[in-house]
């Protein structure tokens, strides 16, 4: 394995310390932004190398360049925040979208089979699933327009976490209302329809939960973030 | 040049590179250097969010390519963009022609009298109003 120059190591130095002042630990969306600036750290102490700095000066140079780490953080983060963001509204919207129509394939198909629980209840799936959508259009719409004034997303991410959460946790009260978990079954092709929906729901259920806590954790961390510098 | 003064007009700056073709993050900013003779001093840090932020606002698009054998990702100026960016050229415009009407210095030491007419007639509306 080849090892690495004394340039080299400043720079994953750099991007390593960069990584720690943002908030969350994964990210296809961090990760991504953290690549282009390792790249661009790399591009710049090449620029100097070839104008006859040596690797170490080059190195440094390129990192001096790139600014206070602390300052460029709260650009970083809320590029973090955005795409947790855009991801929980994806995952709410599209994952409602689909539970419904799911639920309505189901109910033409079998329609006997479907549970008879509290009317109110079944009923509420619509609104909560419509609630979803409308939320998910206003926090993609939210998104672009703060890009444009440079807002701060953390807000937004407050409100499309605690919609997506509570979303969820309705979902799950008024499925357990209509027909309690863990009710049998018979193994008609009928019921293993009805059945497969059920877990396919819960799925997305507990995924739009999943995103939504580390959405409004990102949020947190940001806020936490932004008051210490 | 300030980098406060910078950041602020940063966006149409970015867009304003992208309007010549695409570019990835580092040949933005050699391209801004370049452009500015050496005078726009950013810190190179600034760019890279910042182009994100403008593909979240609808105004670039960027896509994943391998550049010398370096995975990049390469920006480009959207139909938006290119209506945002005359946005951002007309404010210019209208903004340093108002600067440098005030800076350049007309030779008068107070307001016109056209000034203290329109100030009059406004206070005249004022009075008529019950």
């Amino acid at each position: 394995m080849r090892r690495a120059t004394a340039g080299e190591d400043l720079i994953d130095e750099t991007v390593n310390r960069l990584a720690a002042r943002l908030p969350g630990a994964v990210g296809a969306g961090r990760a991504g932004l953290l690549l282009e600036a390792r790249h661009g750290l790399e591009d710049a102490a090449e620029a100097y190398r070839r104008a006859g700095l040596s690797e170490r000066e080059a190195a440094e140079r390129a990192v001096s360049d790139f600014g206070d780490l602390d300052e460029l953080s709260t650009d970083y983060a809320d590029h973090a925040v955005s795409g947790s963001v855009r991801m929980t509204a994806l995952v709410l919207g599209v994952g409602y979208l689909v539970t419904l129509l799911a639920w309505l394939v189901a109910g033409w198909a079998t329609p006997d089979r479907l549970p008879e629980g509290s009317s109110w209840a079944a009923s509420s799936f619509s609104w909560i699933g419509g609630l979803a959508v409308l939320t998910t259009l206003g926090a993609l719409a939210g998104v672009r327009r703060l890009a444009r004034h440079r807002g701060n997303p953390s807000g937004l991410a407050w409100l499309i976490g605690g919609v997506g959460l509570a979303c969820a946790v309705a979902t799950l009260v008024a499925a357990y209302l209509v027909e309690p978990w863990g009710t049998g079954r018979d193994g008609s092709d009928s019921a293993t329809l009805v059945s497969g929906v059920e877990i396919a729901s819960g799925t997305i259920v507990f995924t739009i939960i999943g995103c939504s806590l580390r959405c409004l954790s990102l949020a947190w961390a940001a806020r936490a973030r932004r008051r210490t510098t | 040049m300030g980098q406060d003064r910078v950041k602020g007009h940063l966006d149409g700056l970015l867009l304003a590179v992208l309007e010549s073709g695409p570019l990835h993050g580092y040949a933005v900013i050699e391209a801004l250097q370049t452009r500015s003779a050496g005078t726009l001093m950013l810190p190179t840090g600034t760019v890279y969010p910042a182009l994100r932020r403008l593909e979240d606002a609808g105004w670039i698009e960027g896509r994943w390519s391998t550049v010398a054998g370096r995975k990049r990702r390469t920006y480009s100026l959207t139909p938006g963009g290119q209506r945002e960016l005359q946005n951002e050229r007309s404010e210019w415009l209208r903004f340093s022609g108002t600067i440098g009407t005030v800076l350049g210095g007309s030779g008068q030491s107070g307001p016109s009298a056209g000034y203290h007419e329109q100030r009059i007639g406004a206070q005249a509306l004022t009075e008529v109003r019950p």
